[in-house]
This record gives C-alpha cells, sequence and structure tokens, in this order.
C-alpha cells in the first residue's frame, strides 16, 4: 500500500547567531506512522519542530506539511497540526477547563473538554487554576490540549519529560490509541530510547542537527552491523563512534 | 473575530491584575483628592464672584466662574500625563514579552489565528480598559465637583469634559502602543518595562527642562527683558516660549498637555503678562475654535499611535518565536 507523504522536510538548515542547530536536513513522513526523533540535548529537536510549525524561519530549505510551506501558510499548517512544546506552560490565572475552553475558541471548535480532561485524568482538577498544578499535570494539559483540534498531524516534543512512570505507560497507550482508531501522524521527539522504541514505527537518529539513520524500529538494529542492539546503536552514534 | 476572542481575556486579566488595580486604585485616590480641591477653589471663585456682585463696587469684580476652572485643578494635581502613562505602560510592557516570559507564546501561535489577530486582541484590550480606566476617572471627578458644588454643567462644559476624556484615552493608547512596541523589541518584561519608564520620564521631566536649555542657547535674553510696558512681551522672550512650546509638544505628553489646555479655552502659546495698554481679556474662544487650535497636537497623537502599532505590528508578525 502506498502511503502517502505528510511532512516533507528538503535541505533544512537553521542557523542562530552563527550556530548551525539543522544542518540540511532532509527527512519524510508518512500519513498515520508515529516517527521518533530520538537525540540528545541540544540535538535540533526543538529547532526542527519550531520549524515545522513556522514558529522559526529556516535559513535554507524547505519544510511542507500536506502539501503546504510551513513558514508562508503558518495558518493552514496550524489548523492541521497540533503541537506539545517541551516547556509547555498554561496561562496560570485560569482553571484547566478555562485553559482549554480559551484555545478551543481559538480553532472555533467546541471540544469536548471533560473527555479531553479524562483522557490525561486531570478531571478532578478541571476546575483548579493551573499555577498550581506539577509540571507533569501541565504536560498531561499540553497532550490533552493538542486533541483541541482534532488534528491530521501532532507533533510531541519531549512529551514524557517531567512524567512519573505510570503516566508515561499511560502516555504510550494514549499515543497508540489515537493513532490506531483516528490515523492521526504523529512525530515524538526524546533523548531517551525506550521511550521511543515501543511505541514509534520509525526512528531518526539525530546528532549535531542531522539525522544520522533512519528506519524501521524493528529493522534498525539488524541494517546495522556491529551492534547488537538499538541503545548500542544511539550511543555509538551520539558518541560519534558510529561509521 | 479571533482577534476579539484574544481581546476578550486580554481585558479579564488585565482587569484582574495587582498591577492595574494598584495605578488605577492610584489615579482614582488622585482624582477624588484633587477633585475636592478643584471644588473647593471653585467655591471660593463662586464666593469672591457673588460677594462681588452684591457690592457696590464692581469695577473689580471676577469672572463668574465654571466648571472647567474645577477641572482644570484636577487635570493639573492627577498629572494624567505621568499617572496615565505610567497606568498604559503598566498594561502594556508585557504584551508579548509576557507571553514570551512565560512560555506560552509558543502554544499560542501553534493555533490556527493571524499573528496580527494577536497583537490587534491586545491592542484592542488595551483601548478598552484605558477608556475605562479613564472614564472612571473622568466620572469620579464630575460626580464629587458637581455634589459639593451644586455648579450647573452647560452643554458646551460638558462637550469639552468629554472630548478631553478623548484627548487622554488617546494619549494613553499612544503609551500603551509605545509599551506594546517595547514588549515585542524587547525579549523580557523587565527590559521593556525599564525602557517604557526611563522614555516616560524622559517626555515628562527631562524634554521640558532641556527645551529651556535649547531656548536659552538658541535666542539670547534681550536687555529689556520679559516684557516692556506699553508693548507687551519682548520679541526675545516670545521667540524662547515658542522654542520651548515646539520642542514639549513634540512629546506625547506635551502634545497631551497642549491639547488639554485647548480644551480647557486656553491657549498654551499665549504668554499672559499685562500689555499695561489698557486691553481687555481677550473672549473665551468657541469649541470650534479650541478644536481647530489643537488640531496640530491631535494629528501629533494620532501619528504617533499609527506610527507605535505600526512598529510593533510589523516586528510582531515577522519575528521568530
Amino acid at each position: 500500500m502506498i502511503k502517502l507523504t505528510t511532512v516533507e522536510i528538503q535541505d533544512l538548515s537553521k542557523s542562530y547567531d552563527g550556530y548551525e542547530a539543522i544542518q540540511n536536513l532532509n527527512m519524510e513522513i508518512h500519513e498515520g506512522e508515529i516517527y521518533g526523533l530520538l537525540g540528545p540535548n541540544g540535538a535540533g529537536k526543538t529547532t526542527i519542530f519550531q520549524t515545522m510549525m513556522g514558529q522559526l524561519k529556516p535559513t535554507s530549505g524547505e519544510v511542507r506539511i500536506l502539501g503546504e510551506d510551513a513558514f508562508k501558510d503558518t495558518f493552514e499548517v496550524s489548523r492541521e497540526v497540533a503541537f506539545l512544546p517541551a516547556d509547555i506552560r498554561f496561562y496560570d490565572n485560569l482553571t484547566a477547563r478555562q485553559n482549554m475552553e480559551y484555545l478551543g475558541k481559538l480553532v472555533e471548535e467546541e471540544p469536548d473538554i471533560d473527555r479531553l480532561l479524562e483522557l490525561v485524568n486531570l478531571q478532578d482538577v478541571a476546575d483548579k487554576k493551573v499555577s498550581g498544578f506539577s509540571h507533569g499535570m501541565q504536560k498531561r494539559l499540553g497532550i490533552a490540549q493538542t486533541l483541541i483540534k482534532d488534528p491530521e498531524i501532532i507533533l510531541f516534543d519531549e512529551p514524557t519529560s517531567g512524567l512519573d512512570p505510570e503516566r508515561k505507560e499511560e502516555f504510550k497507550d494514549l499515543v497508540k490509541r489515537i493513532n490506531r482508531e483516528d490515523g492521526v501522524t504523529m512525530i515524538i521527539s526524546s533523548h531517551i530510547l525506550h521511550e521511543l522504541e515501543d511505541i514509534c514505527d520509525r526512528i531518526g537518529i539525530l546528532k549535531d542537527g542531522n539525522i544520522e539513520i533512519s528506519g524501521d524500529t524493528e529493522d534498525l538494529v539488524h541494517k546495522h552491523t556491529g551492534v547488537s542492539n538499538l541503545e548500542e546503536l544511539y550511543l555509538e552514534i551520539t558518541r560519534g563512534e558510529y561509521r | 473575530m479571533k482577534a476579539l476572542t484574544v481581546a476578550r481575556k486580554e481585558i479579564a486579566d488585565q482587569m484582574s491584575s495587582n498591577k492595574f488595580l494598584v495605578v488605577f486604585g492610584l489615579l482614582l485616590l488622585l482624582t477624588a483628592a484633587t477633585s475636592f480641591q478643584g471644588a473647593k477653589s471653585y467655591q471660593d471663585s463662586m464666593d469672591r464672584f457673588q460677594e462681588a456682585q452684591n457690592s457696590e463696587n464692581r469695577i473689580y469684580a471676577p469672572d463668574k466662574p465654571s466648571v472647567l476652572d474645577a477641572f482644570n485643578t484636577l487635570t493639573r494635581g492627577v498629572n494624567f500625563s505621568l499617572v496615565g502613562g505610567l497606568l498604559a505602560l503598566i498594561l502594556s510592557f508585557n504584551t508579548v514579552s509576557g507571553e514570551r516570559d512565560r512560555n506560552t507564546l509558543k502554544l499560542l501561535t501553534s493555533y490556527p489565528l493571524h499573528r496580527d489577530s494577536i497583537i490587534n486582541g491586545k491592542f484592542l484590550a488595551g483601548i478598552f480598559t484605558l477608556t475605562l480606566a479613564s472614564a472612571a476617572s473622568f466620572l469620579t471627578a464630575s460626580g464629587i465637583i458637581i455634589s459639593l458644588t451644586g455648579a450647573t454643567v452647560t452643554a458646551e462644559a460638558a462637550t469639552r469634559i468629554v472630548l478631553m476624556l478623548g484627548g487622554t484615552v488617546l494619549y494613553m493608547s499612544v503609551m500603551y502602543g509605545l509599551g506594546t512596541l517595547l514588549s515585542t523589541l524587547f525579549k523580557r518584561s523587565s527590559s521593556a518595562l525599564m525602557g517604557g519608564v526611563l522614555i516616560l520620564t524622559t517626555f515628562g521631566l527631562i524634554v521640558p527642562q532641556m527645551s529651556f536649555f535649547v531656548a536659552d542657547l538658541m535666542v539670547e535674553e534681550s536687555d529689556e527683558g520679559v516684557s516692556t510696558p506699553g508693548q507687551g512681551v519682548s520679541e526675545s522672550f516670545k521667540k524662547r516660549m515658542d522654542i520651548q512650546s515646539s520642542i514639549r509638544k513634540a512629546t506625547p505628553s506635551g502634545s497631551y498637555t497642549h491639547f488639554m489646555s485647548y480644551m480647557m479655552g486656553q491657549d498654551p502659546t499665549e504668554i499672559s503678562v499685562s500689555r499695561g495698554n489698557g486691553d481687555g481679556p481677550k473672549s473665551e474662544p468657541s469649541i470650534g475654535e479650541s478644536l481647530n487650535s489643537s488640531l496640530g497636537v491631535l494629528g501629533l497623537l494620532f501619528g504617533e499611535l499609527v506610527a507605535l502599532f505600526g512598529a510593533s505590528y510589523v516586528l510582531f508578525t515577522r519575528q521568530e518565536i
């Protein structure tokens, strides 16, 4: 079966004050897949996501999402793509429900807020101000807000950082369920391998702003000789020992 | 329409913020205190007028005071250009940088709304809140002055008061525009606030002082002094006052002060030194004449508002998040 390409990144580079965060990156994400972007801190994961959302302007190259230019057609792209920033924060003076209602108004939808909050186990604190929320609770609310606009694609930037093990498992189950039931394409970034290997169809290992290796999660190890498991491969790449 | 969604949230945020409540409270307190003072001054003038009317010697009878005289005390006492400007800055210094500081800008801009909707919404909210604050201040003043003095507000005086309110909102909007621009320009809210306070101080305190200095440098003081009997104000003094006035009204606070003087029926550029040649007092200008005189400063304030908002708009819609 031919899978449509939903995200196409061509020769993307992005520099800040002379520092090249992304260098000639090429990447394709197919419809309905869960893609893992694995890389150490500072490898360029957040920059890739922000460029995909049109929040950063590429120094060179192009990002096309569902056929639209991510920087020029930001409005159209943001209608179909939801984003969970790594350092997500909400409006402290509003409750969880009010935050969700406000974001719902921005997409001109009336989301089922109770259902979304229940998905992330925040139903009991729906009417509490988010100023009292822990980092993990804000993260869970962040996951819930990605579903407000019924997106085609969701970008999760370090979604499980700050979550306890039980919540991490809940997140993985939720991702699998949304992907299976609604066919939503997902790109999930992490610097921890085992957070991605269970749920991702494909993984790309990022180092110094470029993808060193990309492939099906199950085949990645078999295709590369000299390593016995994915973790070994990841460590070799991040340490610069991979050839 | 999404700009209105943003505006509604901003208004709720602004009205419930401690910083707004503190400065607005201060504005109302100053308004109340100076309104009492204005009412007392009006009452004293009225007593003197009535006393003169009852006496047989009416040659030195003072003019009948107008309720606008009480407002004159109010606008000078409250110093709207400073307190109003501060209120506008307090509301605007973190409009964009605050979202950045709190890490909510990345979330907000990931939603399908054009960036101009964000900045327009924030601007609309600021103007609405400032209009409400100014109107509350003017209503408080009117209430206190009228209830204490029993003065009758003529249609003309009421029109002038409404125009003064409009001018105050326009001035505060200019300062709000300045705060928004700084908030877009600086990454941190603290830098934007510092920049705003520095500019407000420069406009309100340094430029007026500088205008004396520049006028002194440009025109030498003549031997005849300020005025000569029978000839009125000396030419050099008049030139120096003109230079001072031109420098001051180039700043938003100077334009605003000039506008308020025109609305009070005064001419801020006129030098009131007795000519000693028996000329009687000038008749009060009509509202049309006052408005006509203030067109220049109104134009300046509008121009500054458009330039500041335009710059914030262009910068925000093009900058990276």
